[in-house]
């Protein structure tokens, strides 16, 4: 995936030859346009913020606060893949800052109920395991904000620890840290349950 | 369940992972959230809710009541009518109360649900910590197969 | 004069009810007698129309109605039978398997059949697929004290379901295994 660099725009090039050309139109005030970018990348947004946060209500005003604060900045975007990036990387922080926030919650409290609902007719994603699926995305949330968000980005959006650090201005080797004691984590937690 | 030890961890994750679509409506509501701070800016006065309208006059009403009792009379009549205006109506009510049941019997099912998954987790997760493999999912008990 | 009902009509009476069978849906025994025996039983019983209604009321608002409203408009049907009774056991058998036999039909899938010996209880869990779609899942949950039949029928996607791993008022999973029955 073609990614700007963290400092764009100064480092963008002049036009992307796969801009659709909704990047501009938006900016120029076409509401159109900017719905069609909502639609284009709302599930990403989202997805990232539902299993930063793990909880629907504030996942999906997260998400909507990213698009209304994208609306304020359409100036600085220079192409769809900046578009991308900013995304990610807005929803990052976002997400990092309302979680540093929370206060701490106990083991027990519910998810929103609507939310769930929502969530079991969606039936895009096939099989799978889904007891393995659901006890994964259940140990997330033992994962520090930080590296629960680099490994969505790695996992969820496939992105390279090479666009993680560029995206997010984290230093490479941290980038590979997170992602490696992460995946320890997990690995120790899903094998051994009842670790002490 | 996949045995623990045998689950390609980074495969896994990228499956438990798969995007999803956000509630029905966001994009219209990110819209509706672009057009209420354009309005905001803009300085629109906001429509009173109906209870700002109601609360002072039932207060008048009672005012009028201890001192004027046919003039009470008629306020009163004047305010029924402005809550039948307001959609208020018996029949929303009821539909309301309806909606709202399906709703809570739905969520119930889900939440029953998601605790018997998380009782089959349980089992699967006892059963390979004391030394067993998990049964693959198309395999049959004995049990099972006396109805084939 | 005295009309008889039009023959085609009386055919169609004629004919099995599984012909009618719903895709995703399997037929609940009748559990009058368990639920007297039960201490604490919930039904469950909502069909398309009743599902249907309830979207038309909540309305095109946003927020918890709409994600409410797009959560049921998917739906198809939804019946839960649950009983918690006081003493081990206190069920036929024959009940649970009279589920699991239809659920030997070609549509459905099993994606979850495990069984505890100590305690004699087993979870099954199957989905329907119809046409390369979901169009149902079935639970069934025979425990000590406790038996559980969810048939949720629709377009619903169990690892989606399965996600909601820790949530919804059930401990985490790490703490899951140490509930008692």
């Amino acid at each position: 995936m073609a990614l700007m660099p963290a400092d764009c725009p100064l480092a963008c090039p002049a036009a992307d030859p796969l801009d659709d050309g909704l990047v501009p139109a938006a900016r120029a005030g076409d509401r159109r346009a900017f719905a069609a970018l909502v639609r284009t990348y709302e599930r990403m947004v989202y997805s990232l913020a539902l299993r930063a946060l793990g909880a629907a209500p504030e996942a999906e005003e997260l998400a909507q606060d990213v698009f209304v604060q994208l609306y304020r900045n359409l100036e600085h975007i220079e192409s769809s893949a900046h578009l991308a990036s900013w995304l990610r990387r807005t929803t990052f922080h976002r997400a990092v800052d309302s979680l540093r926030r929370r206060r701490r919650r106990p083991a027990t409290e519910p998810l929103d109920e609507t939310a769930a609902v929502v969530a079991v007719v969606d039936g895009s994603a096939g099989f799978g395991d889904p007891l393995l699926a659901r006890r994964l995305v259940s140990l997330l949330s033992t994962l520090a904000p930080v590296p629960r968000l680099v490994l969505l980005l790695r996992f969820q959006e496939d992105l390279d620890p090479s666009d993680i650090a560029r995206e997010l201005g984290l230093p490479l080797n941290t980038v590979k840290s997170h992602l490696k004691r992460s995946l320890e984590r997990l690995r120790a937690l899903y094998q051994e349950p009842q670790s002490p | 369940m996949t045995d623990p030890k045998q689950v390609d961890l980074e495969r896994a994750l990228r499956q438990a992972l798969r995007s999803i679509e956000p509630p029905a409506g966001f994009e219209e509501r990110v819209i509706r959230d672009l057009d209420s701070a354009h309005r905001r800016t803009k300085g629109a006065r906001r429509l009173q809710p109906l209870a700002h309208w109601i609360a002072p006059l039932t207060e008048s009403v009672g005012r009028l009541l201890w001192h004027q009792p046919l003039a009470a009379l008629a306020s009163a009549i004047a305010v029924l009518v402005l809550v039948a205006a307001g959609g208020l109506s018996y029949r929303e009510h009821v539909q309301a109360v309806r909606a709202e049941e399906t709703r809570g019997q739905v969520l119930q099912a889900v939440r029953i649900a998601n605790e018997k998954l998380d009782t089959a987790f349980r089992l699967v997760a006892e059963e390979t910590r004391s030394g067993g493999s998990a049964p693959a999912p198309d395999e049959r008990s004995d049990r099972d197969q006396q109805f084939n | 004069m005295r009309r008889l009902a039009p023959l085609p009509l009386l055919v169609l009476l004629a004919l099995p009810a599984a012909c009618f069978a719903q895709a995703g849906r399997v037929t609940l025994p009748d559990f009058s007698d368990l639920a007297k025996r039960a201490t604490e039983s919930v039904v469950v019983t909502l069909d398309h129309d009743m599902l249907q209604s309830a979207i038309q009321f909540m309305g095109p608002k946003g927020g918890d109605s709409a994600a409410a409203s797009a959560a049921i408009s998917g739906l198809e049907g939804v019946y839960v039978r649950s009983f918690t009774f006081a003493h081990d056991h206190d069920y036929s058998r024959a009940d649970v398997d009279s589920i699991l036999k239809q659920l030997r039909a070609p549509a459905w899938s099993p994606m979850v059949s495990v069984h505890e010996t100590t305690k004699n209880e087993d979870v099954n869990i199957y989905v329907c697929r119809e046409n390369g779609h979901n169009c149902g899942m079935v639970i069934v949950a025979a425990e000590s004290r406790e038996l559980t039949i969810v048939n949720i029928v629709g377009n619903i996607d169990p690892a989606k379901l399965a996600q909601l791993g820790g949530r919804f008022g059930i401990p985490n999973v790490p703490q899951a295994h140490k509930r008692g029955t």
